[in-house]
């Protein structure tokens, strides 16, 4: 596995300030009370690059899934843009949205959802061929799907092709929807925690499965979860989410390593380590709920170092060398100073980066 | 080591299976009370194809035997004019299946256009189908119908179809709507809408088979209410009432008295048709109901559907 040199290259796909607002509606009654707006995912920057993977690592709740669905513009994005091979994209119709869809693929995560329970696994895979033209007569097409069953080892391919969904296991059923977005030949996949609803004994068969493809096929992935461990394992760059902001990121390695903002630390921490028996941190564990403050770092309601200018003022990026960053006050102690004298907002659209 | 277990294990259970064995298409026919119903409605339909083709005698044929109790000659005795009700009833069967299976046929089309599109499009479209429909749902229907009828006249079977239909696709259409809202957002639906899907499409073939048991109910009961409008209709003597429905022999027998007059014969075996008809279409929805919602099955029942599945899967 190779850790630093992972954050080289041209990005295929990169988001730029990405937001993505939601508005909230009142518990009481009906519509939505004015004003009322949740940040579910606020300025985030990363860079998805061929044959090398990402991960996005937060709780329940902090927006992973929403960056995702924004990557592969199933929703609207409110502020910042997606860049394709450096071109902002904003596919709008169905046409726009097949050429998209031929670059980057979305693994949903629950893949007894993803796929149409009244379908044969047959149709459900030749329809992508058919859409994006793929599918050049009968014995082409069968070839084609009888290849892509056995890159995600389904064979052999016939076993598969005439089930529908509920005939298979999860584990089949979610190599049939990587094999699903396989079929469009993309750059980009967005795996939105493809193992979580797995039995954890065939999860590693699909991580592995997603990792030989990357190499192979020089995928760019970005792998969404909320289990740090596996992020070390699966991606070169990890980045660490927390309500809707993006709060470190850096070479896995070394961000599991040395973790600098408290909340990686309570992560961590917080992943079962059978050699850390009777070993505590402080702090609370994470957990999803709390309403961020619009001033202020997110986690300062929970977070086991908060000083005071923690609750009034934004965190700057630091960056702590090799591609490692954080949003972190403890890691700026003269500027938190300074900063908390004067209450300024600092730039928070730039992220530290090569 | 675990996940090799599995994997193998299924794959034992998919080579012994082969490709013969599938999902049964429409687990609903194993259910006993569909059979039934089936059967019941079967009937009734065979009734309306072939029954003006065999009426022992011309329905409209006036006779000196009037009034007579059912007798070997006329099996269902004749009516005030001395026609036969028997061939009333047989001849009347297929006017009155024909406008409710077009009636529901038009209005679950209506009802899968409004529904579907308003579930699925949201916002301001949402907005206005919802608002129209609400607007069909809580209009007196059976007014409404009656001031249409009186105005348009007879104007043939279609005309009146086309009536019932228009007024009675609202409570489809509100179901389809919910349904919709709620597999819209599924995941299989956004990944076609990922993917570059054309609306209709999605619509058509992700959305649709998903929603196709609640299409079926819904077309059965439609059925069934629309014949009870139509013959609610017949009866109170709007349309042509000497189109021969049992509609119609009602409305004939009430006009000449035959309750007070004691001539059960006349009135009875219409509305009996009527009444197994609906009880045949209400027992074809119950069991796809409880086939759909298992909740519904008592344990008996269940053990005999799975049971019976069971042992179809085994024969294979």
């Amino acid at each position: 596995m190779k850790a630093p040199d992972g954050l080289d290259g041209v990005p295929v796909l990169e988001a730029r300030g990405l937001t993505k607002l939601f508005k909230v509606r009142s518990e009481r009654g009906a519509g939505y009370r004015r004003g009322r707006v949740l940040y579910a995912v606020d300025g985030v920057n990363l860079a998805l690059r061929p044959g090398r993977s990402v991960a996005l690592v937060g709780e329940s709740g902090s927006g992973k899934s929403t960056v995702a669905r924004l990557l592969a513009h199933l929703y609207p994005i409110t502020a910042g843009e997606v860049r394709l091979n450096g071109r902002p994209t904003r596919p709008r119709f169905a046409r726009a949205r097949r050429a998209y869809a031929r670059n980057v693929q979305l693994i949903f995560q629950d893949p007894f959802a993803s796929l149409n329970p009244t379908h044969r696994i047959r149709y459900q895979l030749t329809r992508v061929l058919r859409l994006h033209g793929y599918a050049r007569g009968r014995d082409q097409t069968a070839q084609v799907l009888e290849d892509l069953l056995a890159r995600v080892q389904l064979t052999p391919a016939n076993q598969y092709l005439e089930k529908f969904p509920h005939e298979l296991s999860g584990g089949q059923l979610q190599r049939v929807a990587i094999a699903r977005a396989l079929a469009a030949r993309p750059l980009v996949l967005l795996a939105d925690e493809p193992v979580s609803m797995l039995d954890v004994s065939i999860r590693l068969g699909v991580l592995n499965l997603l990792a030989a493809l990357k190499v192979q096929e020089r995928l760019a992935i970005l792998y969404i979860t909320h289990d740090i461990a596996s992020a070390r394992y699966f991606a070169e760059e990890t980045l660490v989410m927390f309500l809707g902001q993006l709060v470190e990121g850096g070479p896995s390695e070394e961000l599991t390593q040395r973790p600098a903002h408290p909340y990686t630390q309570l992560l961590i921490s917080s992943a079962p380590d059978p050699s850390k028996r009777g070993v505590r941190t402080e702090g609370r564990p994470p957990r999803a709920g709390g309403r961020p403050s619009p001033e202020g770092c997110r986690f300062a309601g929970r977070c086991p170092h908060t000083m005071p200018v923690c609750r009034d003022t934004t965190p700057v990026v630091s960056d702590l060398g090799g591609g490692h960053w954080v949003r972190c006050w403890l890691h700026e102690p003269a500027s938190a100073e300074t900063v908390g004298a004067s209450a300024t907002r600092p730039d928070q659209q730039e992220v530290a980066r090569p | 080591m675990a996940a090799e277990v599995t994997v193998t294990s299924s794959d034992v259970g998919l080579v012994s299976q082969g490709g013969a064995r599938r999902r049964p298409r429409a687990p609903w026919l194993r259910s006993p009370k569909v059979v039934a119903g089936l059967g019941v409605a079967g009937f009734f339909i065979l009734m309306g194809v072939f029954g003006p083709l065999i009426v022992p005698a011309d329905p409209s044929a006036t006779s000196a035997a009037v009034l007579q109790p059912p007798s070997l000659e006329h099996l269902l005795g004749t009516t005030a004019t001395g026609e036969d009700v028997l061939s009333q009833v047989l001849a009347g069967a297929r006017l009155s299946l024909v406008v409710g299976f077009t009636a529901a046929v038009v209005g679950e089309a209506i009802a899968i256009l409004v529904g579907i599109t308003a579930g699925y499009l949201g916002g301001l479209a949402d907005e206005v189908l919802s608002l129209v429909t609400n607007v069909f749902l809580v209009i007196p229907v059976l007014p409404l119908q009656i001031l249409i009828v009186t105005y348009l006249g007879d104007g043939g079977w279609l005309l009146l179809a086309l009536v019932i239909a228009l007024t009675t696709w609202s409570h489809g259409a509100r179901r389809l709507r919910a349904q919709t809202l709620s597999i819209r957002q599924r995941d299989y639906v956004q990944a076609a809408r990922a993917a570059g899907e054309p609306t209709w499409r999605t619509v058509g073939f992700e959305i649709l088979p998903n929603v196709s048991a609640i299409v079926i109910t819904s077309f059965v009961f439609h059925v069934t209410s629309a014949i009870v409008v139509q013959t609610g209709l017949a009866f109170l003597g709007l349309g042509n009432v000497s189109d021969w429905s049992w509609g119609s022999v009602l409305y004939w027998s009430d006009n000449s008295n035959a309750f007070l007059l004691g001539a059960w014969w006349w009135f009875v075996p219409p509305g009996l048709c009527l009444a197994f008809l609906g009880s045949g279409l209400a027992l074809i929805n119950l069991g796809i109901d409880e086939v759909i919602n298992p909740r519904l099955r008592t344990g008996l029942k269940a053990a005999r559907l799975f049971g019976r599945a069971r042992a179809v899967g085994n024969e294979h």
